[in-house]
């Protein structure tokens, strides 16, 4: 196909590595106390001022200090944060790895912070091996605001329709497809395979299919 | 314009499975089955059906020419309900929730003439869409761009005001290609989490 896409871009949370804060929790202090936390502390809230560009340590810390009764368990996120963000998901790393072997550009674009990104790449090899990467955290925005988006296209100077886009969340895809990104919506390693054999980008061999 | 004006079904694994597969390895193994599929070239003769010509033609002649296995290749039609399950019932009721709300859902389908029929008279969602394309009626398949041309001209829409969901990649990509909007079909979830990020359902309509 003459209109292949000219780069493929890669969410990273539960695209390329699970990111399921509250499986661990579950794990850790049972789902009743990890319900209960969830619902007094806005953790999320946390990650999300993470993204955007806040320190990663002292914004944790200071979640914990607000909220006493909960200080070792919110201070986790920080001092266990490589499992929140675990297990890779090997399917995904080597379609990464097939992309680059064949010399399609491949670029991240991932809500995730500035300063936790410093700390996660050398403890996560696949990190390294994008063409280029959009951090949330470097950017100061975050998905799905579509000047995230709009700063890609810039940066990259590839045409929107150019560009193969995989997140897992529908907002983000959605709002990727209203800038005429092509999309695909991930669920499985398996799922996105066929799309980027469909694509003409990988055969079903190099996919692993 | 930013909602989607209209939501295109395919049917086979997004609102009822089809694993014939499944079926076969239920009556006579996996071992049987295997050896089925790679004598008889019924899907082939499959997707002549899907693009028009009758059982009668296509899929029953191959009993004639494999009789050790015309018990197997009749039961392609003789027993295709049994083929069609299970019927995936949070893509229907996602389909019925759009409609509830006057979002017009059409289906677009690779499906044969005579098994439409078979179907619709047992599974009641084959008769709620708006409009259902189906390609043996229309003489063209999936992934074939005419096809989506047909359903552009049929019903005036633009493409970027088509939702299209399909659980084949290939079918997706084609649907992109002419400037529709399109999710790959893995779970009623994900698809769900779609139509609500697409703001034609909130979470509550759509089962989340």
């Amino acid at each position: 196909m003459s209109n292949q896409p000219k780069a493929v871009i890669f969410d990273i949370g539960n695209v390329l590595t699970r990111w399921q804060p509250e499986a661990f929790y579950d794990r850790v202090i049972g789902e009743d106390r990890r319900r209960a936390m969830f619902a007094e502390v806005d953790l999320h809230g946390m990650n999300d001022r993470i993204d955007e560009g806040a320190l990663f340590r002292e914004t944790i810390y200071d979640w914990a200090e607000r909220h006493p009764h909960w200080r070792a368990e919110i201070r986790m996120w920080y001092d266990r944060w490589i499992e929140l963000a675990s297990p890779r998901i090997e399917g995904s790393i080597r379609l990464q790895r097939a992309l680059r072997a064949k010399g399609v550009p491949v670029f991240a674009l991932t809500n995730f912070g500035r300063y936790s990104f410093e700390e996660a790449l050398p403890r996560m090899d696949f990190l390294q091996d994008f063409d280029r990467r959009y951090v949330s955290g470097v950017m100061g925005v975050i998905k799905p605001d579509p000047l995230i988006y709009q700063m890609v296209e810039e940066d990259c100077g590839l045409p929107p329709q150019s560009l193969l886009f995989t997140d897992d969340r529908a907002d983000n895809i959605t709002a990727a497809a209203r800038r005429g990104w092509r999309t695909h919506q991930f669920e499985s390693w398996q799922g996105w395979a066929a799309r980027l054999v469909a694509e003409g980008l990988l055969t079903q061999k190099e996919a692993g299919l | 314009m930013s909602q989607p004006q209209a939501v295109i079904f395919d049917i086979g694994n997004v609102l009822i499975g089809w694993q014939p597969e499944g079926y076969y390895d239920a009556r006579i193994g996996p071992e049987r089955r295997r050896r089925f599929f790679a004598e008889v070239p019924i899907h082939a003769a499959n997707v002549r059906m899907d693009a028009g010509v009758a059982f009668a033609d296509c899929i029953a002649p191959l009993a004639d020419s494999h009789p050790e296995w015309r018990e197997e290749i009749m039961a392609w039609q003789a027993d295709l309900l049994a083929m069609l399950q299970p019927v995936i019932f949070g893509s229907v009721a996602l389909m019925r929730a759009l409609r509830r709300k006057g979002i017009p859902v059409f289906a677009l389908t690779n499906w044969g003439d005579e098994h439409f029929d078979i179907a619709a008279r047992h599974f009641g969602f084959f008769n709620e869409f708006d409009r259902a394309f189906v390609s043996a009626r229309l003489g063209l398949i999936k992934p074939d761009p005419a096809i989506y041309a047909v359903v552009e001209r049929e019903t005036g829409l633009a493409p970027a005001a088509l939702l299209f969901v399909d659980d084949k990649a290939e079918n997706v990509t084609a649907a992109l290609a002419r400037g529709w909007r399109a999710h790959q079909f893995e779970s009623w979830q994900g698809w769900a989490a779609r139509l609500v990020a697409e703001g034609l359902l909130t979470k509550a309509e759509a089962g989340l």
